[in-house]
C-alpha cells in the first residue's frame, strides 16, 4: 500500500542511476530496463559517454543515467570523477547498483560507497544465472537484512528479475521518503578508531547546513581520512573549510602511525573487512566446479610462449576475413554511387552544380562510403573479440611491449581499430583511463595505416614494384607499427612524462556474446563513421572539389587549336574520337594546373623538391585531407588518364612509370610520406574533440615535420645510393 | 617476501600494500588488502604482467606493482572468496 500513499510525488519522473564496475553486465540491465529508448551523450565538458533511457510502469515514469563503469568512488581516473560529481550534483533518487553475482565481494565494495553518499540504493544481484551454475548460493533476503540495502537477482540479457528490481526501487524510494530524508539506517563501520576521528570530523562539516546539502557529511570525512585531492577541494567553499582540513589531516596521520600503514589503505582493509562478515552470512559456495572452461582456453591463449604468437595470428586473420569480405559489398558500393553519379549527369545540364554535385558530393562522399562494408565487417570482428573477452587477453599479451614503449596494454584495441578507421579508433582510445596514456595512444593512432591509405599503397606498389606489391604494402603497415611504437617512446620520454600509471586490471570470464550487444557495438562505431562522412568529409569534398574547379579554366579557340596539334603530334593518324577525348583530357590537366589546388601544389613545390616531389603530388596530397585515397583520382586526373581512376587501373599505374619525375624511389617516399602526414580532416577533427587545439596543433606539426624529415632522408640516401 | 617471489600456480596470503598514492590505493580497491587470500595464476615472459586469482576474480598486475605487494607464502589452502 506504501506505494498509493506516494501518489502526490509520483507525477514527478524519478530519477535512476544505474552504476557499477565495469564488466557487471551493466548494459545489458539498461537495455532490459529501457528497451530501445535511448539517447547517447556526453558528460558536460569531458568525452565519458553519458547514456540516458527511460521507461514508464503503472503511470510512473522512470528515467535511467548509466554511469561509467568503475571500482571505487576515488577520484583517479575521469570515470570516477565523472561518476562522482553526477551523484553528488545531481542527486538522484535511487542508485541501483548493478553487480556480478559471481564476484560479490569486490562490487559490494563499490555498492557500501554509494550507501555512504546518503543516496537510496537498491542492488542488482546480477548475472545471478551463472553464480547458481558455479555453485555459489546467495541468499539474497540476508544480504538485504546485513547490509539494509534491497538486493534482487536479475539475469540481464534475459531481462529476468526487473520489475522485482523496479518493485524493489519504488519500495526503498517509500521508505526514504518516510524517513524524511534522514538515510540509510546502515553504514559501514571503519572500526572503533576511524569512527571515533569521523565523530570528531562530521559535526564539523555538519556545521554549515548549505554545504552539508551538497556533500554528505559522513562520506566526506571518510574521503578526507582518504587523503582525497578532490575532498579537500570541495571544503574550500565550507567557511571553516581550513579548520576542517587540518584536523582530517591530523586523522589521517594519527591513522597511518596507529596503523603502521597508510589511511586510505586501512580505510579499504575495513571495508573489505565488513564485506568479508556480510558475505559469511549470506553466501554458501556449495561445491566448486571440477573444469572450468575459461581456465581451459587460457592455458592456450595466455600461454607464455603462444600468446604473442596468437595475438599476431587473431590480427592475421580479422584482416584476411575483412577484406575477403569486404570486396563485395565495397564493389556493390562503388557500382551503386557510379550509377547515381551518372543518373545525376544525365538529369543535370552541364554546368557547375552538376559538377559540383556528381565530382564534388557523390564523388567524395561515395568514394568514403564504399569504406562503410569494409569498416562494418572490421568492427564486428573486433567487438565480437571484445564482448567474449578477448580483448583482455590481448592486452596481457602485448602490454610487455606497449609498456617497453610508453603505451599501455589497453591501446591494443583503438590501435587495431586504427587499421580501418582513425575516427571511431581515436573515440575508443577513450578506454584508457589515465590521461596520459590516452594521449599517446591518440597521437600513434594516425600511423596505423587506415583503409583509405590502402588505395595509395596499392597503386604506388603496383606500379613500381610490380613483382613485391604484396610485400611493399605490408611493410608500409609494419613501418606504420614501428613509427607509432617509437613515436610514443620519444613522447613518453619527453613532452608527456611521468609515473607510470599502475596497470591493474581485471580478466573477466570468457563470456558468449549477445547479438545485440554487438550489434549496439557495431552500429555505435560505424555511426561515429558514417557522421563524419556526412559532415566534414561532405564539407571537405566541397573544399576540395572547389579549389580544384576555380578558377573555372576555359580555352580559347588558339588553345584548343594547339591542344589538337600536340595530340597528333603525339598520336599520328589518331581518328576523330580519340582526338576529341585527348583533347578533353589536356583541358582536365590544364584545368587542375591553373586551379587553386595547382597553385597551391606549385607554391609548396619547393618544400616537396627535397623528397624528390613535383606539384602534382603537392596537389594530391593537398586534395588528401579529405580523405587518403582521393590521393589516387587526383593523381589520376593530373597524369591525364581521365578522372575515373583506381589504384586497380593499369592506366594510371603507367602513366605513373612513364613520367620520368617518378622512380621506384620517391614511390617509395611517397608511400611513407602518405603514411605518416596527418591524416583526413574526419580524423583531426575527431582528434580535436577528444583532446581539444592544443593537442591536435601538436598532432599536426608533429606528423608533418616526421614525415617530410623521414621521406627527405629517405629520398636523399637513396639517391646517394644510386637508387633514384 | 613480495608476490613477484612467488612461482607460477603458488598461493599467498597480502600482508601489506608497500605501494603509495594511487597506485596503493587501487591495489588495495581491488582487494589486495591483508589478509586477502589469492593465487599466481600465470606469469609471462621476460618480465611482463602477472595473472592472480584473488578471491573469485582474475586480475592483471604489471611486475613493478607485484614488487610492493609484502605477502607471506601460503601453501596447500585451496579455496576460493
Amino acid at each position: 500500500m506504501r506505494n498509493d500513499d506516494m501518489g502526490a510525488t509520483t507525477a514527478r519522473p524519478l530519477k535512476i542511476a544505474l552504476a557499477g564496475n565495469p564488466n557487471a553486465g551493466k548494459t545489458t540491465i539498461f537495455n532490459a530496463l529501457t528497451g530501445a529508448h535511448h539517447k547517447v551523450g556526453n558528460y558536460p565538458g569531458v568525452t565519458v559517454e553519458k547514456r540516458e533511457g527511460s521507461r514508464t510502469r503503472n503511470g510512473r515514469r522512470y528515467d535511467f543515467i548509466d554511469l561509467p563503469g568503475i571500482y571505487s568512488l576515488t577520484a583517479y581516473s575521469i570515470d570516477e570523477v565523472v561518476a562522482r560529481d553526477f551523484l553528488l550534483d545531481h542527486k538522484p533518487d535511487v542508485i541501483v547498483n548493478v553487480m556480478d553475482s559471481t564476484n560479490l565481494s569486490r562490487h559490494l565494495y563499490l555498492c557500501l560507497q554509494f550507501q555512504e553518499l546518503g543516496i537510496p540504493v537498491v542492488g542488482a544481484l546480477n548475472m545471478s544465472d551463472e553464480a547458481a551454475a558455479k555453485g555459489i548460493k546467495i541468499d539474497a533476503d540476508t544480504l538485504s537484512a546485513v547490509l539494509g540495502i534491497r538486493m534482487i537477482k536479475t539475469v540481464g540479457p534475459k531481462g529476468d528479475g526487473m520489475e522485482r528490481l523496479l518493485d524493489a526501487v519504488d519500495a526503498t524510494i517509500a521508505e526514504s521518503a518516510a524517513a524524511n530524508g534522514a538515510g540509510p539506517a546502515k553504514y559501514i563501520q571503519y572500526g572503533i578508531e576511524i569512527e571515533d576521528k569521523l565523530r570528531k570530523l562530521e559535526p564539523l562539516i555538519l556545521a554549515d547546513p548549505v554545504f552539508a546539502a551538497r556533500f554528505p557529511a559522513r562520506w566526506l570525512a571518510v574521503k578526507l581520512i582518504e587523503k582525497d585531492q578532490h575532498a579537500f577541494e570541495k571544503l574550500e567553499s565550507h567557511p571553516d573549510g581550513a579548520r576542517i582540513a587540518a584536523e582530517a589531516r591530523d586523522a589521517s596521520s594519527w591513522i597511518d602511525n596507529h596503523f603502521g600503514k597508510d589511511a586510505e589503505i586501512v580505510v579499504s582493509e575495513q571495508r573489505y573487512g565488513y564485506i568479508r562478515g556480510a558475505v559469511k552470512e549470506a553466501i554458501t559456495i556449495e561445491r566448486k566446479p571440477d573444469f572450468s572452461l575459461t581456465e581451459a582456453i587460457d592455458s592456450i591463449v595466455m600461454n607464455r610462449f603462444l600468446a604473442l604468437p596468437i595475438f599476431i595470428g587473431v590480427l592475421w586473420a580479422v584482416f584476411q576475413i575483412t577484406f575477403a569480405l569486404g570486396e563485395y559489398p565495397m564493389g556493390w558500393f562503388e557500382t551503386f554511387f557510379g550509377w547515381l553519379g551518372g543518373v545525376v549527369s544525365t538529369a543535370l545540364p552541364e554546368g557547375l552544380l552538376r559538377s559540383l554535385l556528381v565530382d564534388g558530393i557523390i564523388g567524395g562522399v561515395g568514394g568514403v562510403f564504399s569504406f562503410v562494408p569494409l569498416i562494418v565487417i572490421l568492427f564486428f570482428l573486433l567487438s565480437l573479440l571484445e564482448d567474449v573477452g578477448y580483448m583482455s587477453r590481448a592486452a596481457f599479451a602485448t602490454d610487455k611491449v606497449l609498456h617497453t614503449f610508453g603505451l599501455h596494454g589497453q591501446s591494443v584495441f583503438p590501435m587495431m581499430l586504427g587499421f580501418g578507421c582513425s575516427v571511431p579508433a581515436i573515440m575508443a582510445a577513450r578506454t584508457l583511463k589515465s590521461p596520459r596514456d590516452r594521449i599517446v595512444t591518440i597521437l600513434v593512432i594516425p600511423f596505423m595505416s587506415c583503409g583509405a591509405k590502402l588505395p595509395v599503397h596499392v597503386l604506388l606498389a603496383a606500379a613500381f614494384f610490380p613483382k613485391h606489391a604484396g610485400n611493399m604494402v605490408m611493410l608500409m603497415y609494419a613501418i606504420g607499427v614501428v613509427l607509432a611504437l617509437l613515436s610514443a617512446w620519444t613522447l613518453k620520454k619527453t613532452v608527456l612524462r611521468g609515473d607510470a600509471t599502475p596497470f591493474v586490471m581485471e580478466l573477466p570470464p570468457y563470456r558468449s556474446p549477445t547479438v545485440s550487444g554487438i550489434l549496439w557495438h557495431v552500429w555505435e562505431k560505424t555511426w561515429h563513421y558514417i557522421q563524419k562522412a556526412g559532415t566534414v568529409i561532405l564539407a571537405s569534398s566541397v573544399l576540395i572539389w572547389a579549389i580544384t574547379s576555380f578558377p573555372a579554366y576555359e580555352p580559347n579557340q588558339v588553345q584548343l587549336d594547339s591542344f589538337e596539334i600536340g595530340y597528333l603530334a603525339d598520336h599520328p593518324g589518331a581518328d576523330e574520337e580519340a582526338v576529341a577525348s585527348g583533347i578533353e583530357t589536356v583541358i582536365a590537366v590544364r584545368a587542375l594546373e591553373n586551379s587553386i589546388a595547382g597553385s597551391i601544389g606549385k607554391f609548396i613545390e619547393p618544400v616537396f623538391r627535397p623528397l624528390g616531389f613535383d606539384w602534382k603530388v603537392g596537389v594530391a596530397t593537398v586534395t588528401g585531407f579529405a580523405a587518403k585515397e582521393v590521393v589516387v583520382s587526383t593523381l589520376g586526373v593530373l597524369y591525364a588518364v581521365g578522372v575515373e581512376e583506381t589504384e586497380e587501373s593499369e592506366g594510371l599505374r603507367e602513366a605513373l612509370r612513364n613520367d620520368p619525375g617518378f622512380s621506384p624511389l620517391v614511390a617509395f617516399t611517397l608511400m611513407l610520406f602518405i603514411l605518416i602526414i596527418p591524416p583526413c580532416f574526419a580524423a583531426l577533427a575527431t582528434i580535436r574533440a577528444e583532446l581539444g587545439w592544443k593537442w591536435l596543433g601538436f598532432s599536426i606539426v608533429f606528423m608533418l615535420v616526421l614525415g617530410w624529415v623521414l621521406g627527405t632522408a629517405v629520398f636523399q640516401i637513396g639517391t646517394l645510393a644510386g637508387l633514384a | 617476501m613480495t608476490i613477484a617471489m612467488i612461482d607460477e600456480g603458488g598461493e599467498f596470503i597480502v600482508e601489506h600494500v608497500c605501494l603509495r598514492r594511487e597506485t596503493g590505493k587501487r591495489l588495495a580497491d581491488m582487494g589486495f588488502t591483508q589478509g586477502a587470500h589469492g593465487r599466481i595464476v600465470r606469469r609471462s615472459l621476460l618480465g611482463g604482467p602477472l595473472q592472480i586469482r584473488l578471491g573469485d576474480c582474475d586480475l592483471m598486475i604489471r611486475a613493478s606493482e607485484a614488487q610492493g605487494i609484502d605477502v607471506e607464502r601460503a601453501a596447500g589452502i585451496r579455496q576460493g572468496a
